[in-house]
């Protein structure tokens, strides 16, 4: 269980998180939506080690957190897939893949090459590109990539930053459905998206974020009838939808 | 001498010349793709890896040991000097780490000038026997040492790059630092290695050039802006470049040297970086930079 208590972090002058408290249930998918600049990437980036926080508490199956360099934090179980993908596009795609297991691969790497095979289970259209280079990859198979490249970490929590960025619709649809694969195996999930029509389909629970403060939680079926989750977030065309049904 | 014959001479004292700047080259490459830094102590490696092997071979050590302890010592220095002076300053800028640097290959000089005076110390060649006679030219065996080292360094580099998981984990740093940290990969701990690496790759350099030109306290200096002008030539991100560049140097050097005069031998490595700055500053295999609108 991650428990993230009174998070507070600052990018210079800017307050970006302004004491964030929230909890990801082991097994769950926890999405946090929210407009542009509301510190949904800083509080993933904050949870990951990326950013410093000034204040507050992350604990993760009991174990309290401190501000520790992303390398390490990985180790402790929290690995992020950050937004952009950020594959190394000049290595293949395999390389990318068994990079993700980096640091657990001097205590068992023969179990390494296990779990590539178990990652092109998940994502067998990445099982005739093994060799290419990864920079070579369409958008969506990159954001396979980087998600696969995540699991091979083992983590307890998987940190997603808009994963369906920059995707066609119909390759949103498919990473969604593989991340509710995911939720199935067993991996507990926090997912941010400004596609909060595609986070809320998928998710157990829903924080709102703005400027910094979670402004609003729920299940995503309570909070789809929001009206103010609607006006803001799911747009006129799903309040039109809405009010048709 | 026929031209032919002399054209080859210079061609194989340039292989000479180019091997060593290609180590040399290659450390300037290695550490800048991977941590982002010029460092201009890399001649200074060189010229304590010549001068603490021929202290070890004084002490009583043989050759072989005396070699490998004094690539050691290097490599640890190596180290010590990323820890001491680079890493309090990782988030400098570049010209910062440059000064520094600079400042730092005076101060290792200084004490080098301490420790080992002025006087220029001979090492025994590698292999005794007669220069060796190719098709008229004349190579000298320790010539030959010099260039089965760079074929050897480079082959394993190559290899290590590109067969090793920690020679991936070094690219996917230099491809991408964040994400690499975010895979658990520690760019300070890749930086550490990589100054330690190169450190040692010039100390190598160092010792097996010094029984064709002895080592002084300040060879590392004209040695260490030779490996400069080669890896900017060879385009500063690519080791492939650096190689080249190295090569591609001490041949013009030798060309140079031999037809118009040695005394111009430095003037053209120089020449070869304005112009080479000047008309593409991305190098031979570089890639040209974009800035973004």
């Amino acid at each position: 269980m991650l428990y993230v208590n009174n998070l507070h972090t600052w990018h210079s002058w800017n307050h970006a998180l302004k004491g964030i408290t929230f909890h990801v249930p082991p097994g769950s998918i926890v999405a946090i939506v929210g407009a542009n600049g509301a510190g949904k990437s800083t509080l993933l980036g904050t949870l990951a080690g990326v950013y410093r926080f000034s204040q507050g508490e992350i604990t993760l199956d009991g174990e309290i957190s401190k501000n520790m360099p992303p390398e390490k934090v990985v180790r402790q179980g929290i690995c992020l897939v950050p937004e952009g993908r950020q594959i190394f596009e000049s290595l293949t795609v395999e390389d990318n893949i068994i990079l993700g297991a980096y640091h657990r691969w001097g205590k068992n790497h023969n179990s390494v090459r296990e779990e590539v095979q178990k990652v092109l289970e998940i994502f067998p259209a990445l099982a005739p590109r093994l060799k290419d280079h990864a920079g070579g990859l369409s958008g969506g198979m990159q954001q396979m990539l980087a998600i696969g490249r995540g699991l091979m970490a083992k983590p307890k929590v998987m940190l997603l930053d808009e994963p369906s960025l920059g995707l066609a619709p119909l390759l949103v649809k498919e990473i969604f459905s593989t991340i509710l694969d995911l939720k199935k195996n067993g991996t507990t999930i926090l997912l941010v998206e400004q596609n909060a029509r595609a986070a809320m389909e998928v998710a157990d629970w829903v924080y709102v974020m703005d400027h910094g403060n979670i402004v609003l939680e729920g299940n995503p079926t309570e909070l789809k009838k929001d009206l103010r989750v609607q006006q803001a977030y799911l747009g006129r065309g799903y309040i039109q939808e809405a009010i048709a049904d | 001498m026929p031209l032919g014959n002399e054209l080859l001479q210079y061609l194989l004292t340039g292989l000479t010349l180019g091997g060593i700047y290609a180590l040399i080259a290659l450390g300037f490459v290695t550490i800048y793709t991977v941590t982002g830094h010029i460092n201009f102590t890399q001649g200074e490696f060189v010229m304590l890896g010549a001068l603490t092997s021929i202290s070890m071979i004084k002490l009583g050590l043989p050759m072989w040991l005396a070699i490998t302890v004094a690539v050691a010592i290097v490599g640890i220095f190596g180290a010590a000097f990323e820890r001491v002076v680079i890493y309090p300053a990782r988030n400098s800028s570049v010209v910062t780490i440059i000064i520094i640097t600079i400042g730092f290959s005076v101060a290792i000089r200084g004490v080098a000038l301490l420790l080992w005076g002025t006087q220029s110390y001979p090492m025994q060649p590698f292999s005794s026997g007669p220069p060796i006679n190719i098709l008229g030219a004349i190579m000298n065996r320790q010539s030959i040492w010099v260039l089965l080292l760079s074929i050897v360094v480079v082959i394993t580099l190559f290899i290590f790059f590109e067969r090793t998981v920690m020679g991936k984990a070094l690219k996917a740093c230099a491809i991408n630092r964040l994400a690499a940290s975010l895979m658990g990969i520690s760019p300070q701990k890749m930086s550490l290695f990589c100054f330690s690496l190169c450190a040692s790759i010039g100390a190598l350099a160092g010792i097996f050039i010094t029984p064709i030109t002895t080592a002084t306290y300040d060879m590392g200096l004209m040695l260490g802006l030779k490996g400069f002008v080669a890896a900017v030539l060879g385009g500063l991100t690519n080791t492939t470049g650096a190689i080249l560049g190295g090569f591609l140097l001490g041949i013009l050097e030798a060309m140079g040297a031999g037809l118009i005069s040695s005394g111009y031998k430095d003037a053209i490595s120089f020449l070869i970086l304005l112009l080479v700055l000047l008309n593409r500053p991305e190098g031979l295999l570089g890639k040209p930079e974009r800035d973004r609108v």
